[in-house]
Order: structure tokens, then sequence, then C-alpha cells
């Protein structure tokens, strides 16, 4: 009977495949596997098909099998797929909030490497750091990203028609069909790109509001 | 005989001359405001404004603001501005001359004016809702009034960007030390404002303007009572904003 459990236990540790690591933690973080809930601590060992999410003033940042980084901030939640085969792409799913990511790049795929998912658009990586965020609403139909380093397509899920966006550029998504063409936006320019802690504070101060907030700031009278 | 006609006739004359400013229809008038913005910092914008108007017959309004506006908060800005303005006309500018009643020439009378300014402003959505209340003080008759003006801006996106602004704005001119109504002038400014680049925004506006005109000083001083009188003007213009 002992021998059984043993074997169980041992099948259902073996079945949920281990993908990476959680190196830094700030709050009250939670990740999900199928119906398991666990309060997210650093070094906790993140498994596949799993889901981020932070609560008010969390930040977590993840280290994939694949080589990748995500730096998820508060209030924000993001499901992670890491394939078998490393010649298939990271798959994520950002639900709500905003994520840093930075993915390196694989000589061995041709193709997009890690693919960001969003309500609105389907975004592929080679090798990059990028900056992907919901609208200031709620339930915003709208999301913004830019890119620091390398190359992001942006593929709206309604539209046939890809966007690639340059470091130094970003897009607003504006819902399922529509993409603004790639331009510099001031907004973006203090973010915070950090993903260790040891060079420096990771979290970012930058509000989405600012993405709309230049809208206040100018004078006409 | 000669003597009476003579009274009766200077009589008729002086009453037909009119010892009050005549009140006359709405005149149409042109307007041009030139404005340059300069962003020192994320907080702090100087502006640089001239304005120039055609008045009632030959009068012109011309007049040149300088300042900076400073933002304390996401919503609210500050501003302290310095005016030299000509061609201004105030209540005692009706004066009795040349054995009649007239309006002074103002178009050469420079007047200083000093301005401060508090500007709340909300976004909703693509609707910018304002509220300004301006101080200004004359230096020319130590004048002082408050100004409050509410408004909307409604933004015309593209891109997420401003294409177009329209707006309208209502405002009252609250005098504190002279004139005898409450409110002594009051603006509708209705326009659109074209984004063509981050560097040049032109537009095209409508004004309305309601004034009183209350008993001048030489009125007053003549002991012939009180008047008031009101005067209106609609305005067309141009205007053009520079962001440099």
């Amino acid at each position: 009977m002992l021998k059984i459990i043993l074997m169980m236990s041992l099948i259902s540790t073996t079945s949920a495949r281990d993908i990476g690591k959680v190196i830094f933690v700030k709050g009250k973080v939670t990740n999900t596997v199928g119906k398991i809930k666990r309060l997210v601590k650093k070094n906790f060992i993140i498994q596949d098909k799993s889901t981020f999410e932070t609560f008010k003033k969390a930040l977590v940042v993840i280290s994939l099998s694949d080589g990748s980084k995500i730096k998820l901030n508060e209030l924000s939640k993001l499901a992670i797929s890491v394939p078998k085969d490393k010649n298939s792409p990271t798959k994520t799913g950002l639900y709500k909030g905003s994520s840093f990511f930075q993915v390196i790049k694989n000589k061995m795929i041709k193709k997009d490497k890690f693919i960001v998912k969003t309500r609105q658009a389907s975004l592929g990586v080679r090798g990059t750091q990028f900056f992907v965020s919901y609208g200031k609403k709620v339930k915003s139909k709208d999301s913004w990203m830019c890119v620091n380093k390398g190359l992001v397509s942006v593929k709206p899920k309604s539209s046939k028609k890809e966007v690639l966006v340059k470091a130094g550029e970003g897009v607003h998504i504006k819902d399922k069909n529509n993409v603004t063409p790639p331009k510099s936006l001031p907004w973006t320019k203090n973010l915070n790109w950090g993903f260790d802690r040891r060079k420096g504070k990771l979290d970012n101060t930058v509000s989405i509001e600012e993405a709309y907030g230049d809208i206040l700031g100018q004078d006409y009278d | 005989m000669i003597r009476k006609l003579f009274l009766t006739f200077l009589l008729s004359t002086s009453i037909l001359a009119g010892n009050v400013p005549a009140e006359g229809e709405a005149e149409v008038n042109s307007k041009i405001i030139l404005r340059h913005f300069h962003q020192f910092t994320p907080k702090i914008t100087s502006l640089i404004e001239y304005n120039w108007s055609q008045e009632e017959l030959e009068r012109k309004e011309k007049s040149l603001k300088l300042g900076f506006k400073y933002r304390v908060h996401n919503n609210v800005k500050l501003g302290i501005f310095y005016k030299r303005a000509y061609g201004l006309r105030h209540d005692d500018d009706w004066v009795w001359q040349n054995m009649k009643w007239l309006w002074n020439d103002t178009n050469s009378r420079g007047e200083n004016i000093l301005i401060g300014e508090a500007g709340y402003k909300k976004l909703f959505g693509n609707y910018i809702f304002e509220t300004r209340l301006t101080y200004e003080h004359n230096f020319f008759n130590d004048h002082d009034a408050i100004k409050v003006r509410p408004g909307v801006t409604y933004l015309v996106l593209d891109e997420g960007a401003a294409f177009i602004n329209l707006f309208l704005n209502y405002e009252a001119y609250l005098p504190l030390n002279f004139s005898e109504k409450s409110i002594y002038e009051q603006w509708i400014y209705a326009g659109l404002l074209y984004h063509y680049s981050d560097v040049i925004k032109p537009g095209v506006f409508y004004n309305f303007r309601k004034g009183y005109w209350t008993s001048s000083k030489d009125f007053k001083d003549k002991n012939l009572g009180k008047y008031e009188q009101t005067h209106s003007s609609h305005y067309l213009g141009v205007s053009l904003n520079i962001y440099y």
C-alpha cells in the first residue's frame, strides 16, 4: 500500500514539469497550477502551465528554463507554458496588468521564440526586451507595447496585418482589429527595465495613466 | 426773440447729443491670437501670447502677455503673467471733452496688467472639463478683477493622439473695486484647434462679448445721475499656437 502511494506521488511530481523559478518576489504573489493555488516566495519552482497573479504593491521576477525572464508588475496576471521541445516557442498569456519580458535569442529557432498573448493581440518575439500593459480601465479594450531591445511582431487577433516594432518604439493596440503605427512613446522613457535586484530597484513607477496623461499636460491657451 | 430761439436750440442739442454711451447693435469684429509655448521642464511651461482685435469704429485692442505656468498636480496648473495692453476701454473713458460726451481714444495708451491664474482640468474619455480662476490687477487704474471660466474641450483622437480640439468656454468678469455691476463682462469662446503637428496648431474661433458701461467719473462729477448701458460684440478670429 505504501509503495502505491509513493508511486502515485512520484508520478504526480514528474507529470508537473518544472520550467523555471522565482528569483525575486515582493508583496503578495500567488501561483496556480490546475486548482492548486500557492503563495510564492523566492526560489519557488515554477511548473508548466501555471498562472501568476500579483496583488497591490507586489512584484515578481521569474527566470524560465529557456533563458527568458519575466517581471510581472502589481495587479497583474500571467499564464506561462514552456514546451518540452526547445525549438517550439514559450507561450504566455497576460490577462490583466502589465509585465516586462526579456527573451534570449535562440539561434536554432528561425520563427518566434516567445509568444505573448493579450485579449487584443499576439506578440511574437525572437530575442528582445519589451513591455506590455493593458490600458487604464480595469477591463480595458486597449493595450500598449513598447520595445527596449530587439524586434517584436504584433498581430491583432482579428486582423491579418502584422506590425514590426523596433527598439525605442511602441504601439497602442486599440482593439482586436487596430494597432497604431510604431513610434516613439515619450511616457515609456522612464520605465524600469531592470530584472536583477543586485543592480538596482525593480519597481516600475510609470503609470499607464501617463500614456493618456499627455493630454492634460498640454496647454492650448 | 432771437435769444429765446437760441437758448431753445442749445437745450435741444444738448439733450440730443447723448450724455450716456450708446447701446447700439452687436458688431462683428475680427481677432487674431498668436501663442508660443516652451516647455522648460515637465512642470514648467512659458507662454507668450499676442492678441489683436478690431473693436467699434477705429478702436483696436492689442496686447502682449508673457509668463509661466507651473503644474503643481496632474490636474492643476498655476500661472503668473505680465500683460501690456493698448486700446482698452474702461467706464472712466467716457469723458466730457470739447463740449460733448465721447470715448477717449485709447489706441496708443499702454496699460500694465499683472495676472495670476489657477486652472483645474479633468479628463473624462475624450472630454476635458476645465475651470480656471484668474486674478487681474491693472496698474493703470488700479482695477482688480476676478475672472471665472468653466469650459469643456472635446478631443478628436487619431491613433491615440489629439487631432482636433473642439472647445466651448464661458467667462465672467467680476469687478472687485470698480463698476456698479457684479458681473461687468461676459464672454463665450467657441472654436476649433487643429493639431497640424507637434509644433504647429492653427485654429479658428468665435467669441461673443457682452458688457456693461456704468457711470464714468466725469458723469458722476457733473451730478447727472447714473447710467447702465449694455454693449456686445461678436468676434471671428484665427489663432496659431507654436510649441517650440
